[in-house]
């Protein structure tokens, strides 16, 4: 089995820090081959993020640490896909549940 | 990045400006009295940036809910020190030009002791300023001159007193 094919995070950083510098960082990191930062909440001093990360055996330490070193908390995990493809979870489960 | 804003700019030069005025004849040396205001300058304008950053990050801690100190091991911290210590070089540097040119300028020509071409650089000075938000040039320019001419005379007074 693959390793890390996406991570969906929920991260806040601080606003004085550019999410186009955080999105580009974590485009550096090994194994990662697209990321999507999206803006959730805004406040004066900090940013609230979706981050999602795809790629193929995505190092999710290095990400961790990418975010913290910005001075950025992630939140939650609120989706990890490993494997040889990419498994999409189905919204009627998610509804049901 | 550290901005280069207008701030620096005007409080450096005027600082020293005058400062080299009013103690131009209490402090002997030229040389002492021009690395003596670059020096204070300097270290005053890192450490007043340096506060004011950590201050930040503090509330930023806050509002993160991270435990107190843990932004002191993160790029935000070192481009805390490089803002404050750019934002400190700025205010040294401009506080040089502006102390050379005062003590360097001041003996070339006197009017009842004040001296004419520190008054006429600080009165460009502020027509300078003036085109950064579009004030008044004429205006700014008398307003420094009388700035220079006021601190100047209290140098005096201050020198004959002591």
């Amino acid at each position: 089995m693959g390793g890390i094919r996406r991570v969906v995070l929920d991260v806040d950083i601080p606003s004085n820090i550019s999410t186009v510098e955080l999105a580009e960082k974590l485009g550096r990191v090994s194994g990662v081959k697209a990321v999507n930062v999206t803006v959730t909440d805004t406040d004066v001093e900090v940013l609230g993020l979706i981050v999602i990360v795809e790629g193929d055996g995505i190092n999710y330490d290095e990400i961790k640490r990418v975010i913290e070193d910005l001075g950025g908390a992630i939140r939650s995990v609120d989706q990890v896909i490993v494997g040889e493809y990419i498994l999409e979870v189905n919204p009627q489960l998610i509804r049901e549940r | 990045m550290a901005l280069v804003n207008g701030r620096y700019v005007v409080l450096g030069f005027l600082d020293s400006v005058l400062t080299t005025l009013i103690l131009g004849e209490a402090v002997s040396g030229t040389a002492k009295l021009i690395v003596i205001v670059t020096i204070i300058n300097l270290i005053t304008a890192f450490m007043a940036e340096y506060i004011e950053e950590r201050a930040s990050l503090s509330r930023i801690e806050k509002s993160l809910l991270r435990k107190r100190g843990s932004l002191l091991r993160t790029s935000l911290h070192r481009r805390a020190i490089y803002d404050a210590l750019i934002k400190g070089l700025i205010f040294g540097v401009v506080s040089l030009v502006g102390a050379s040119v005062t003590e360097f300028s001041m003996g070339i020509l006197e009017f009842f002791g004040i001296p004419i071409v520190p008054l006429i650089v600080l009165g460009g000075f502020g027509t300078l300023m003036s085109k950064y938000f579009r004030g008044n040039a004429i205006l700014w320019f008398m307003l420094y001159i009388v700035l220079g001419l006021t601190v100047s005379l209290l140098g005096h007074v201050i020198n004959s007193a002591y």
